[in-house]
């Protein structure tokens, strides 16, 4: 049994190979993107929808509605990233019960991957909002001593997230595995089926995790949201 | 647990190309068709309000104008009772009037009525007494009606009281003997001497034929008369004729 996909190669030339967890990425953007398509080419806005696009509005308008109450800030701007991040991994976890499928969020490189790419995306949100000057002030905060801790602080969330998603969703599968050698028949199928609730609530909280941590960086001269973004690390 | 970098870099690749895709494809899509919804249901929900303020307004036009007419219908029905009950009173006026026009013409129609049929019952009923006594002279006594009635004329002359015989006597008028019938010689001659014998008087006697006399015989002169006749008979018979019209006439009525 293999612990991540990233050990199943398909294809190799040279130091480039493509591996399960590449190939089953692309699965899944090519689901993701061709059923947007199929369904957005023909929108309507009639006041009867067809069921399709029903669906992805109350998608879009659900992720909106989070992104707001989580940032306190318009979802608009976050809605792409964010969006994208919660319907990946939502889509990879629950395609992992289809037999033969390798979700590519129980490989740490795409946990990894989707963790840098947060990280990377805070900062940028930041500045972005509020200009260089401002976001690196944030890092001397209180006082200049905390420089050092607020960087570590910043790097071990990075770490954090990705560990929890690649943990979560690896030991399931994991799971599933040694359960299935031990009871055959009915322990795995429970697994499953709480495998759906487990990595349905890990998309949610990367998403989530990920606002939280722009909304922090972007939050500096919005009103401070104490009841809703508790400091500190927000283990899932 | 291992990361294989390259995989990571691809993966963060992946990332940002889904990101970019689905932007394109599905959160770009749906948020314009549900902003483009939300913006014609706006524009309904105002169209609505447009319509309905309009609507409103119009309402309160309409409501206005009725209460308006209800008001006008009320005066003209007020003035059209007046005008009918004026109406009513002038057709009434006029109707008693016609009413009244026909009953007088009515009654004086009745009236020439019965005074036609008197008149003509007069003329019948002397014309029966005439031919009745007549006949009833000429059976017991063997005489004629203008000789009795002469009879009677002269024995009256006789008769006559002294006040009346000395203005007769000193009259110097011409003296009219009228008879209803015409007087053969013999009579004439006897009533002349029957004059000249009670008056005593030269004046003269001159014989007319009168019907309005009925059936009689007068002497008149200087405003004195001596007569017989069957008038005063006569007008008995018409007061008693027309009690009784009248009798019946407010029986019938």
């Amino acid at each position: 049994m293999s612990i991540t996909p990233d050990s199943t190669i398909y294809w190799q030339w040279g130091f480039l190979h493509i591996n399960a967890t590449l190939a089953f990425t692309w699965v899944v953007m090519i689901l993701l993107v061709g059923g947007s398509w199929l369904i957005t080419r023909k929108l309507t806005i009639e006041a009867e929808i067809p069921r399709w696009q029903n669906l992805l509005e109350v998608l879009v308008t659900g992720i909106q509605a989070q992104i707001k109450e989580v940032s306190g800030q318009e979802a608009a701007r976050y809605l792409s990233f964010i969006g994208t991040l919660f319907i990946f991994i939502l889509t990879s976890n629950l395609l992992e019960l289809i037999p033969g499928f390798v979700a590519p969020t129980g490989s740490l490189s795409t946990t990894t991957a989707l963790a840098i790419s947060v990280f990377v995306a805070v900062p940028l949100f930041g500045i972005a909002n509020d200009g260089v000057g401002a976001y690196l002030k944030q890092y001397i905060e209180p006082t200049p001593l905390m420089l050092p801790f607020n960087i570590i602080g910043e790097l071990t969330r990075t770490i954090s997230l990705a560990i929890r998603l690649y943990g979560n969703i690896m030991s399931g599968t994991v799971i599933v595995g040694i359960l299935l050698s031990l009871t055959p028949f009915f322990f795995p199928l429970l697994m499953q089926l709480l495998g759906l609730i487990t990595g349905t609530v890990q998309a949610y909280i990367f998403a989530m995790l990920s606002m939280v941590y722009i909304a922090s960086a972007t939050s500096a001269h919005e009103q401070p949201q104490p009841d809703k973004i508790p400091k500190g690390d927000q283990n899932g | 647990m291992q990361i294989d970098w390259l995989t990571v870099s691809a993966q963060i690749v992946n990332f940002l190309l889904l990101v970019w895709l689905l932007k394109h494809f599905l959160y770009g899509p749906v948020i314009d068709a549900m902003d483009r919804r939300q913006q014609a249901i706006a524009d309904n929900i105002a169209d609505a309000q447009q319509r309905e303020q309009t609507a409103q307004s119009t309402m309160e036009k309409y409501e206005r104008k009725y209460a308006a007419l209800e008001k006008d219908s009320a005066t003209h029905l007020q003035q059209a009772e007046a005008d009918a009950q004026q109406q009513r009173q002038q057709l009434m006026t006029q109707a008693r009037e016609d009413v009244k026009q026909q009953r007088d013409l009515w009654q004086h129609g009745l009236k020439q009525e019965q005074q036609d049929y008197l008149k003509n019952l007069r003329k019948t009923s002397v014309k029966v007494i005439q031919d009745t006594g007549r006949k009833v002279l000429g059976e017991l006594a063997d005489t004629t009606l203008e000789k009795q009635i002469i009879e009677v004329f002269l024995l009256r002359l006789n008769k006559l009281d002294d006040t009346v015989l000395q203005t007769l006597k000193e009259t110097t008028e011409v003296m009219n003997v009228i008879s209803a019938f015409e007087l053969d010689t013999d009579t004439k001659q006897k009533i002349r001497q029957s004059i000249g014998d009670v008056i005593n008087n030269s004046t003269e006697i001159e014989f007319k034929v009168s019907s309005d006399l009925l059936c009689g015989i007068s002497l008149q002169t200087d405003g004195y008369q001596v007569d017989w006749n069957m008038q005063g008979h006569l007008q008995q018979l018409d007061q008693q004729l027309l009690a009784t019209l009248d009798r019946e006439s407010e029986s019938n009525a």
